[in-house]
């Protein structure tokens, strides 16, 4: 719906303005007659506007606030019978008043007749007005324009109703209901016109001005001012640098398949090389997770205590990992434990059996006091003094971690290991662990 | 079986698949051997079709997964899975593939060492393609002791040997990528070390070749002379590529340190290397391009873009295989060209590209952004079109009538801040791609037009994907749960709907004003709690993190602006509250608060907005930082205004406006006159005056303030 008026219409409605001389209820007639019921709300705009920017002389301010009310019929629930006010209670009746909607058009009516509350104040227009609410069909309206006069209040009085037939408090009180829920901000707008008479020139004014004025809908505000956000700034990281890559990803042949049968051949593989030569980490990494996952590929491996010593000897994390498996059963561990004491004592030898001491809750008594004496002895064995002086130091720290771990007992071997501190005292590592052994025996 | 390995590898697919076949049916009851002899017919059929059917083999490799997942390990099923995860990094499901190859790296002790080393190099590849620096760390930490960490024995036995075959290759490639997470990370002087690291290995390299040409000389008589030719051959080749990478590497380092200039020479080095390779060409433009942008020359740059997008659209063209697809940087280069023409103030265009590069850039939030704001740039060129048109930049809109009756009609509604629908006027892609970039092609790009809805959309879906990844990165980091980053929508809708509640007590009852402000303040001591637990993440945050945070903060603040264009001051409430709690830098912290505080007018609650407006006055300092040059007099304020005067002045006159709505129309004409000192012709302040001496039914008065500002009063004109 186009909600303002073409040239012709509203030239049709400045002549109903101009016409004084026929009574105001057959303006209404005409109006309703000349302007389809879709083209009533862009009438009233166009009124509001007029009547809002003060365009109009007073005369035919009149017959715009009339036709105003012609288009703006308050609804039958509004309308209230001498009878029925009496005998209905009046608190209810407001009640379901408040809840019937009013013309989109009424508020600017409401404010015009809001002056006439007071009687004392001679407001011509708001007297008019709040006749035309209070009884739409008054013999006010019977009248000609003309004959009424502009600001003749003294005519309008004989009008006025003396109990109104529409309860205009209740109208009133649901307008500031609105009214106060309108937001501050759509209240604060003020008419866009400002009047610049020019001195010494005549008052043209025609309909093409009021085409142009019925554009002018929106009332002026101060502004809020809302500076945007500024572009984020082009990082120096955001611009996309291309790697050429002449890299083919393409899926990839199961080569496990090939190489090895089965996972298990793969790990009885490792297993043998590990027996051999020293394997890589990736390699004992393999290994030691196969053992977490699955202990029980320790029983077809064919392991012999022998071959435990072997290990130890290539890499000695992964036979201490076999040796740890094999500790629940105490047989078991005891018999490969055996072969560390048949061989000579060796660095990874030793580093086996700490770690061991570390994790099993009490290792053979007998098999350590063997183990400690060969480790003794072997210091004894090494005639460069040098290499002698690193393997007691290592010897030492050996012990130490035994009696930490609370796996050796010291007073079974305290002659031994008297006599092994008093030979090397020279070295500080002994005589500390000296000190140590006099400490736990007291 | 070593049989059909051979056929494979002499790319005899046929013969290969019968041999498997006929295996299949020998070893039936033994899972573990039937899921790999049908993986491999699977990837016989793929390889037969030339890699062109890649959804057809990923359906099967579901197949076999879905059938023996249960019964067997994740281990017995390595090869599938990492074969899933290549299609799937092929075919950019990046998410797909990340998920697959994580499960692979969670147990890469126990895979085969090659599967091992395969899964974990394409997962660090892709998580640095990604930009996921803290999970690209992990990997390279994971790499290094699973696969280049020889133990103590070791390292004495072997001292500074070589290491030799799949190893060396696979070291050459670990390297590349140490690289690249360096340069990502900005750690210059470590990507320069592993370049030298790199270096190293190709003189070895190069020794060991010269080598093997002196043995060939010698054999030239051996009937085995052919097989010694090829195998060097390849080994050239290999070093060629080797040397090119090296070359690669360089420039990466050389644009990471912005020397500009020696990056260009040997780029200039590299062009004579591979004359006929489309995926080199487009690299080298778009690169060239990047160079060109960083030196502020976008028409040259453009220039580079367009050739790279020419020569990549060449690889599609080519042969549609899968590999060709994962060539395809198309995406890329787009957002590149986005950048381009953003900076050539073609937002129109650059929306477009930015909509090409989200095909597969689309989890980055820093596309989004881009997105809203091209929506933005737009919406205020349209803006400025059609105040141009109608002479709107006047204060005054028209003059009515002649002579006594003489009106003028002031400008209201369609000004500098209000929303526009720009559908209506937004120019078609084909439009766009026939006037700029004629040749090229864009089909399949789904072209969406640009709308203040869509920036809308955009800034949200920014929002998300930050709030993602930093929540990802908070948990990664921190192992921090419960009190960082909630979802943004279910916030957003908390706090709608507590400004709902907020409006519907205003309406029933002024008195429950003080109540609310107290419930506010609750609400605020809550929200900072969660704020002070981000912000020590955030301190905690690296550079790459960072600028994740950037992405929030800034999506939402777009957000905010953009809802308040589209007349929705509910989401750009929230969402200014919701930056406000991420405590950003002053000047973002100064928008939102006036974002706040519109949006608080329109809701009706000038008390609160009051409040944010004071609060943006405190936030005047700020460090200021290049920014692109925005157009002023669409009032985008940059950071360098923000410091100037004129954030003081925006200040003084929306706290007019506040008073106004308050009805302190006194204090409210102080602020304007002091906004007045500051700027007298600004058209904003002279608004603000005019609309004063109306109140004050100072008619005359502002007639002659419109009257005294020659410019925005068009009376000759109209008189004409």
């Amino acid at each position: 719906m186009n909600s303002f008026l073409q040239l012709e219409e509203l030239t049709k409605l400045q002549k109903l303005l101009h016409d004084q001389s026929t009574p105001f209820q057959n303006l209404g007639r005409k109006v309703t007659q000349n302007f389809s019921n879709e083209q009533h709300f862009s009438v009233c705009s166009v009124l509001t506007i007029m009547l809002r920017d003060d365009l109009l002389p007073g005369e035919e301010r009149i017959v715009a606030l009339y036709l105003l009310l012609h288009l703006s019929p308050l609804g039958s629930e509004l309308k209230t019978d001498e009878k029925q006010k009496q005998q209905q209670d009046s608190k209810n009746k407001k009640k379901q008043l408040l809840s019937v909607a009013l013309p989109p058009f009424l508020p600017v009516l409401l404010n015009i007749a809001q002056n006439s509350q007071k009687f004392n104040e001679t407001q011509f227009e708001a007297f008019f007005v709040t006749i035309g609410l209070s009884d739409p069909n008054s013999d006010l309206f019977k009248q000609r324009p003309n004959q009424i006069g502009v600001n003749n209040i003294e005519r309008l009085k004989k009008y006025f109703p003396e109990s109104s037939k529409i309860d205009l408090q209740v109208i009133f009180t649901k307008f500031s209901q609105i009214e106060s829920e309108i937001p501050l901000v759509n209240k604060m707008g003020i008419g866009s016109s400002v009047p610049d008479p020019e001195k010494g020139k005549e008052s043209k004014k025609n309909v093409e001005d009021l085409i142009q004025y019925q554009f002018n809908t929106n009332e002026f505000k101060p502004p809020f001012v809302r500076p945007s956000p500024s572009i984020l700034q082009i990082l120096d990281n955001e611009l996309i640098w291309i790697d050429y890559e002449d890299e083919t990803l393409l899926p990839i042949w199961d080569q496990s398949i090939t190489n090895v049968k089965s996972n298990n051949d793969q790990f009885k593989n490792l297993l043998k090389k590990a027996f051999t030569s020293q394997l890589s980490q990736p390699e004992q990494q393999q290994i030691i997770l196969r053992l977490e996952n699955e202990p029980k590929l320790l029983e077809d491996s064919e392991i012999t205590p022998n071959k435990v010593k072997d290990l130890a000897e290539k890499n000695p994390i992964i036979s201490f990992e076999i040796l740890k498996r094999f500790s629940e059963d105490e047989e078991k561990i005891n018999r490969y434990l055996e072969s560390f004491i048949q061989t000579k004592v060796t660095l990874h030898s030793m580093e086996v059996i700490n770690k061991l001491s570390g994790v099993v809750k009490k290792l053979n008594q007998e098999f350590l006091n063997r183990f400690v004496s060969n480790c003794i002895s072997s210091c004894r064995e090494i005639k460069d003094k040098y290499v002698q002086g690193r393997h007691v130091r290592l010897v030492c720290a050996f012990i130490r971690s035994l009696m930490n771990n609370s796996q050796l007992d010291v007073k079974s071997m305290y002659t031994e290991l008297q006599s092994f501190c008093v030979n090397f005292s020279r070295i500080r590592d002994a005589s500390n662990l000296f000190r140590l052994i006099k400490n736990q025996m007291k | 079986m070593d049989l059909a390995h051979r056929l494979f590898t002499q790319k005899k697919y046929n013969e290969a698949s019968q041999q498997i076949s006929a295996l299949l049916e020998e070893c039936k009851g033994n899972n573990k051997k039937i899921i790999k002899l049908k993986s491999h017919l699977a990837l016989c059929g793929y390889m037969k079709t030339g890699c062109t059917q890649p959804e057809e083999y990923l359906e099967t490799l579901n197949g076999i997964v879905n059938q023996y997942s249960q019964d067997l390990k994740t281990v017995d099923l390595g090869y599938v899975i990492y074969n899933q995860a290549i299609i799937n990094y092929q075919l950019k499901r990046y998410q797909k593939s990340a998920s697959q190859l994580e499960s692979l790296c969670n147990i890469v002790g126990s895979l085969d060492p090659y599967l091992g080393f395969e899964s974990a190099y394409l997962f660090l590849k892709l998580c640095i393609e990604n930009n996921h620096i803290s999970q690209s760390n992990d990997l390279v930490a994971l790499i290094e002791k699973q696969f280049f960490q020889s133990n103590t024995l070791n390292k004495k036995q072997k001292g500074s040997e070589l290491l030799t075959g799949n190893q060396n290759k696979n070291k050459q490639r670990f390297l590349m990528m140490k690289i690249k997470l360096s340069l990502c990370c900005s750690e210059h002087s470590k990507a320069a070390l592993f370049v030298n690291q790199l270096q190293e290995i190709k003189n070895r390299n190069l020794q060991q070749q010269r080598l093997q040409e002196n043995k060939q000389s010698q054999q030239k008589e051996n009937p085995r002379g052919k097989l010694t030719e090829r195998e060097l051959f390849n080994k050239n080749l290999s070093l060629n590529m080797m040397r090119c990478k090296i070359e690669h590497s360089k420039m990466n380092l050389e644009e990471a340190k912005n020397n500009l200039w020696k990056l260009s020479k040997t780029m200039e080095n590299s062009k004579t290397e591979e004359r006929n390779n489309s995926s080199f060409w487009s690299s080298f433009y778009n690169n060239l391009g990047c160079v060109d942008l960083k030196n502020n020359k976008p028409g040259s740059a453009l220039f580079y873009f367009k050739r790279a997008l020419i020569a990549n659209s060449q690889i599609c063209k080519n042969e549609k295989t899968l590999n060709n697809f994962s060539k395809d940087k198309r995406s890329e280069i787009m957002y590149n060209t986005g950048l381009c023409l953003i900076l050539l103030e073609k937002p129109q265009n650059a929306f477009q590209f930015f909509q090409g590069a989200l095909v597969c850039l689309y989890n980055r939030p820093r596309v989004w952004i881009r997105l809203a704001e091209c929506c933005l740039l737009e919406h205020f060129r349209l803006i400025k079109d059609k105040k141009q048109k109608n002479s709107l930049n006047r204060l005054v809109k028209r003059v009515i009538g002649q002579g006594q009756s003489r009106t003028v009609i002031l400008q209201t509604g369609d000004g500098p801040n209000d929303g526009l629908n720009i559908n209506e006027e937004s120019v078609s892609f084909e439009d766009i791609v026939s006037s700029d970039v004629g040749d090229l092609q864009f089909h399949g790009i789904p072209v969406q037009s640009m709308s203040l809805d869509y920036a809308s959309k955009a800034a949200s879906n920014s929002i998300l994907i930050s709030e993602k990844l930093l929540k990802k990165v908070n948990n990664q980091k921190q192992k921090f749960s419960g009190t960082n980053i909630q979802n943004k929508n279910s916030k957003i809708n908390e706090n709608t709907k507590s400004l709902n509640n907020e409006k519907n007590e205003k309406k029933r009852e002024n008195e429950q004003e003080d109540e609310k402000q107290k419930n506010d303040k609750n609400s605020n001591l809550k929200n900072k709690s969660t704020t002070t637990n981000i912000k020590i993440d955030h301190e905690n945050l690296s550079k790459n993190d960072q600028t994740l945070k950037q992405d929030l903060e800034h999506g939402l603040l777009l957000l905010s602006y953009i809802s308040l264009c589209c007349q929705n001051p509910v989401t750009a409430l929230s969402s200014a509250k919701m930056l406000l709690n991420y405590k950003p830098e002053p000047y973002r912290e100064y928008l939102a608060n006036i974002y706040a505080a519109e949006a608080c007018c329109l809701l009706n609650n000038p008390k609160l907005a009051k409040e944010y407006i004071s609060k943006s006055l405190q936030k005047r300092r700020y460090q200021v930082e290049k920014l692109l040059k925005g157009p002023k007099d669409l009032e985008m304020m940059s950071p360098k205004e923000f410091e100037s005067n004129w954030s003081d002045c925006v200040t003084a006159l929306n706290l007019a406006f506040v008073l106004i709505l308050q009805n302190d129309i006194q204090t409210a004409s102080e602020y304007i006159k002091q906004a007045s000192r500051m700027f007298p012709n600004s058209p904003l302040v002279l608004l603000s005056c005019v609309y004063l001496e109306l109140t004050n039914n100072n008619i005359q008065n502002a007639l002659d303030l419109l009257k005294s500002c020659h410019a925005f009063y068009p009376l000759e004109n109209s008189q004409k």
